[in-house]
Formats: C-alpha cells, sequence, structure tokens
C-alpha cells in the first residue's frame, strides 16, 4: 500500500470505524441497560464513583470557579463591574465549564477504572469464563457501570456547580475585595433554575457517553496486561473528546436560539 | 480420521472444521465425533489450534467452514439465546483459571450455582463446602484467588466448572505450568470425577503422560490437521511418524 493511502486508513478510516463501533456498542448498551440487570450491582457501583470522583469534581470545580472569577474581575473592573464577576460564573461556569469539568472528572476517575477493570478481565478470559457459563456479560458488566455513569454523573453536575459558586465566591469577597452582598446577588441572578436542571440532564448525557466509551474500551481489550494499560488510556482520551463534543453540541441546542437568535 | 460426519450419538461432533485467522489456516478439514460419558484428549504441540477448537466447541469463536454439533445443537446456527442457554450444559476449566479475581473461591465456585441454577444461599454454600472439599481444598473459601498457587488455582476452576454438574466439562491445559507431583494430582482427580459423575470431558494438552493417565480416546492435532484419532491404546500405539515423533518427545525440527 502506498504512503497515501495508508494515511488515509489510518488517520480518517480507522477512526470512523471506531466511532461506528462505538456507537453500535452504546446502542447495545442501551438495549441492555432498559431492562435494568443487577439494579444491586448498579449501587455498588454508583456509590463507589461518587466517593471516588466527588473529591476530584470538587477540587477542579472549586479552582475552576475561583480562576474564572480572577480573569472575569481582571477585565471587568476595568470598566467598574467587579460584581459583574458573579454574573460570568453564574452563566459560563454552571451552564458549561462546571458541568463539563464534572464529566471531566468522572472520565478520569470512573471512566478509568471501569476500562481496567473490564480490560483486565478480559485478558485473563474472565469475560470468557461468564459467557461460558451462560451468563450475558453485556448484562452482568456493561449494563450496571453505564447506568452508574448515567445516574452519578448529574450528582456530580451539582456537585460541581455548587462548589464552583463557592469557589467563585470566596475569592471574589475575600481576596478581590467585591461587596458581599453584590457577588451573591450577580451569582443568584444569573443562575435559573433552568439552567440547573439543564445540567442534570446534560450530565445523564455525558455520563452515558463516558458509560459506553469506557466500558467499550475495557471490553474489546486485546493484547495482555499491556493491552489492558492501553485501553484505560484510551477510554480516558476518548470519553473527554466525546463528552467536550456532545456538551459543545448541546450547547447549541439548548443555548444556541437565544444568543444566536 | 473418522469419515463418518454425523455420528448422532456424540456428545460434541466436528463436520469437516475449518478455522483460520487471517490468512493462516489453524484447523484444516477437522472431523471427529466424541462420544459421551467419557474422557477425550486431544493432544498437540503448541499453537496447534487445540484452544481453538474448545473455542469453537463453546461459541466463543466461529469457523468459517463445516459444522460443530455440540449436544445436538449446531453452535453457529444457534441464536444468542439460546446459545447462553446450552453454555448451562457446560463447563470450562480455562487455561489460566480464569477466577474471579474481585470475588473471593467461594463465591466464585458458588457463582453459576448462584447466578445460573439460581439457588437459595443456604444451599449455595453448602454446595460450596462439599466442592471445595472434592478438589482437596477444604478451608480455603474466604481467600482471593491471588491468594492461591497456580495448583490451587486450577483446582478451585474445576470445582467452578463442575459445580452445576454439566453435561460436558472441557479442560483447557489442566496441568500446564505444574510440577510433575501436583499435575498427578489434577489427574487423579479428573479420573476420579469422572468414575464419580460420568460426565463428558475432553481435555486439550500438550502433556503425554497427563493424556495417558486420564484419556479413553486421544485425538493428535498437528499443523492444523486430525492425525490419528481413537481408543487411547490404539492412537498410543500409532506407526504415523509425526504421531510417533510427538508422542515420544523427539525434538521436533
Ligand atoms: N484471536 C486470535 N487472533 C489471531 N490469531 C489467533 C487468535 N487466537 C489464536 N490465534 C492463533 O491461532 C493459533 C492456535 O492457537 P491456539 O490457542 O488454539 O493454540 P493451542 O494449540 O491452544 O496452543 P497452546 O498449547 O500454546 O495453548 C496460534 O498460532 C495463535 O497465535
Ligand atoms: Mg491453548
Amino acid at each position: 500500500m502506498s504512503t497515501v493511502s495508508l494515511l488515509v486508513k489510518e488517520r480518517l478510516l480507522d477512526p470512523v470505524l471506531e466511532v461506528l463501533s462505538t456507537a453500535l456498542f452504546g446502542f447495545r448498551a442501551l438495549v441492555v441497560a432498559l431492562r435494568f440487570p443487577y439494579p444491586g450491582d448498579v449501587i455498588a457501583l454508583l456509590s463507589r464513583l461518587l466517593i471516588t470522583s466527588i473529591p476530584v469534581v470538587m477540587a477542579v470545580a472549586f479552582a475552576a470557579g475561583a480562576m474564572l472569577t480572577v480573569q472575569a474581575a481582571a477585565s471587568l473592573s476595568l470598566i467598574g463591574g467587579g460584581p459583574f464577576s458573579g454574573t460570568i460564573v453564574g452563566l459560563g461556569g454552571v451552564r458549561e465549564v462546571f458541568p463539563l469539568l464534572a464529566a471531566a472528572a468522572v472520565a478520569a476517575r470512573t471512566g478509568a477504572e471501569f476500562a481496567s477493570a473490564l480490560g483486565a478481565m478480559r485478558v485473563s478470559q474472565q469475560i470468557d469464563a461468564l459467557e461460558v457459563m451462560g451468563i450475558d456479560p453485556f448484562r452482568l458488566l456493561v449494563a450496571p457501570r453505564v447506568w452508574a455513569c448515567v445516574l452519578g454523573t448529574p450528582f456530580c453536575v451539582v456537585v460541581s456547580n455548587t462548589t464552583g459558586i463557592v469557589g467563585s465566591f470566596l475569592v471574589g469577597v475575600l481576596q478581590l475585595g467585591i461587596d458581599r452582598g453584590s457577588m451573591w446577588q450577580h451569582l443568584m441572578m444569573s443562575v435559573h433554575i433552568g439552567d440547573l436542571t439543564t445540567g442534570v440532564f446534560k450530565g445523564a448525557i455525558l455520563g452515558f457517553l463516558i458509560g459506553v466509551v469506557a466500558t467499550r474500551e475495557g471490553f474489546e481489550t486485546t493484547g495482555g496486561s499491556k493491552g489492558v494499560g492501553r485501553a484505560t488510556n484510551r477510554a480516558v482520551v476518548r470519553s473527554m473528546i466525546a463528552v467536550c463534543l456532545a456538551s459543545l453540541m448541546l450547547t447549541y441546542v439548548i443555548y444556541g436560539k437565544q444568543v444566536l437568535g | 480420521m473418522s469419515e463418518s460426519a454425523a455420528m448422532p450419538e456424540g456428545a460434541i461432533v466436528l463436520d469437516h472444521v475449518t478455522k483460520s485467522y487471517g490468512d493462516r489456516v489453524i484447523l484444516d478439514d477437522v472431523s471427529c465425533s466424541i462420544p459421551s460419558g467419557q474422557t477425550t484428549v486431544l493432544l498437540g504441540p503448541s499453537g496447534t489450534g487445540k484452544s481453538t477448537l474448545i473455542r469453537l466447541a463453546v461459541g466463543l469463536a466461529a469457523q468459517e467452514k463445516g459444522d460443530v454439533i455440540v449436544l445436538g445443537k449446531n453452535v453457529q446456527s444457534l441464536e444468542r439465546k439460546e446459545l447462553l442457554k446450552l453454555r448451562q450444559r457446560f463447563g470450562m476449566l480455562f487455561q489460566d483459571g480464569a477466577l474471579f479475581g474481585s470475588i473471593s473461591v467461594a463465591d466464585n465456585i458458588g457463582f453459576p450455582l448462584k447466578h445460573v441454577a439460581k439457588k437459595p444461599a443456604p444451599e449455595v454454600d453448602a454446595r460450596v463446602q462439599e466442592l471445595l472439599e472434592l478438589v482437596g481444598l477444604p478451608g480455603v473459601g474466604g481467600r482471593t484467588p491471588d491468594a492461591l498457587s497456580g495448583g490451587q488455582r486450577k483446582r478451585v476452576a474445576l470445582a467452578r466448572a463442575i459445580a452445576l454438574e454439566p453435561e460436558i466439562v472441557f479442560f483447557d491445559e489442566p496441568t500446564s505450568g505444574l510440577d510433575p507431583q501436583t499435575s498427578a494430582s489434577i489427574d487423579a482427580l479428573i479420573n476420579e470425577m469422572q468414575a464419580r459423575l460420568g460426565l463428558s470431558f475432553v481435555v486439550i494438552t500438550h502433556d503425554v503422560q497427563s493424556a495417558g493417565a486420564i484419556a479413553h480416546q486421544v485425538g493428535m492435532l498437528f499443523g492444523g490437521k486430525l492425525l490419528a484419532y481413537g481408543p487411547k491404546d490404539e492412537v498410543f500405539a500409532s506407526t504415523d511418524p509425526t504421531v510417533r515423533g510427538f508422542l515420544d518427545r523427539e525434538p521436533n525440527l
């Protein structure tokens, strides 16, 4: 094969096939998950997701809230609008940045864990062992993990929003010396209850993507223990990309009309 | 090699089965009928497709040509649901045990009892104890698999494979990686269980000594072909130079 056609195959055809095969996996996961198999496992996985992901979510969202506020205040105070930095955090933070960061934290923490757990089961033939026992590994392993992500990520979004606002408020008031009352007022004025429910809905969608991408990478691991490392890495990278693209699309779908008219 | 393709009484019938990976032919037009209620050992050097043959029989892989009939069902033509159901009549000991690493030994053995047969917990516990004693490992139920030696792991995997008293048990290299004494004790265990339960055992191995100890039937796979197949004594008396070479452990040039 010539270098050009090889490049086309590697850079274009293979990624498209990967996306299609992940979509197919996601469809299958959806069909199986809708029957809600192994609810006990879902609860165990969900609690583990929350326990391990929430500290990461809080750290990241707090820092992001603080940083957004510092930068917003730096530019707005030029025109005498320090308290308006609350508006920026309220709009951009709660609508976009905090949910995205929550999903990224879940992808990094739980997505990696799911991919490596399933990958290790695949290469040590534990998934084959389930198959031969007549147990559908898709029902037992994939569906509960996808559910855990779908249920857990919205919760992380709520935590992320709350922590981000707290971070913004504390930095604005304690460090930048913005008036406490007007900072709070601007924060609260710009956050609508609709944005919060949208965040929960968005969290569920992003969680579904993380669950599907991570379990798929783990489930289809090949190549021994090296392959498990590769699958884990891919799961994080690919679910991050999926989450960012989906988040962008949702922004246009949900807010596009408002802004673009 | 038996040419009488569809002997119906066989637990497993392979009918002109060809299987390749990419352009490498792994199994080349293999036919045989594996009888029920006996131990059949398939011998062959590393990489000849022994594991592949088992994977075809349990439906973990698909052949391009020919049919694999197990317990009267054509494995490849089954729907997924039916395949999962058929598999509940199998047990399988994987090459490295394939024990579930995140749960205890007792939960591993009890797994098919709980999840496939849906037995109540007290019944599962009692049966697990019984199986642990049968494989000579009473008292290790509370450990996790990584706290076991290789030989112990195989015993536990064996207990899990026979937990539901399946009609066919597949063994992928039950003695590989074990010292001669432990190997002999696994062979003895296989014989004891075969005599006690009268199940169909299909064992693949490259361990000629072990084959001699447990087999009723022996098949010899070499380069993707089934070179010899029949009662143990017949195959062990074969004059085919390749078969002799393998059985007498002559270095392979
Ligand atoms: N999924 C796969 N994709 C590509 N090639 C494979 C696959 N599985 C097995 N093979 C190849 O098929 C051949 C037969 O493999 P198989 O595992 O059946 O051998 P084996 O007789 O069980 O060997 P061993 O005694 O070492 O376990 C090997 O050369 C192997 O590399
Ligand atoms: Mg093998």
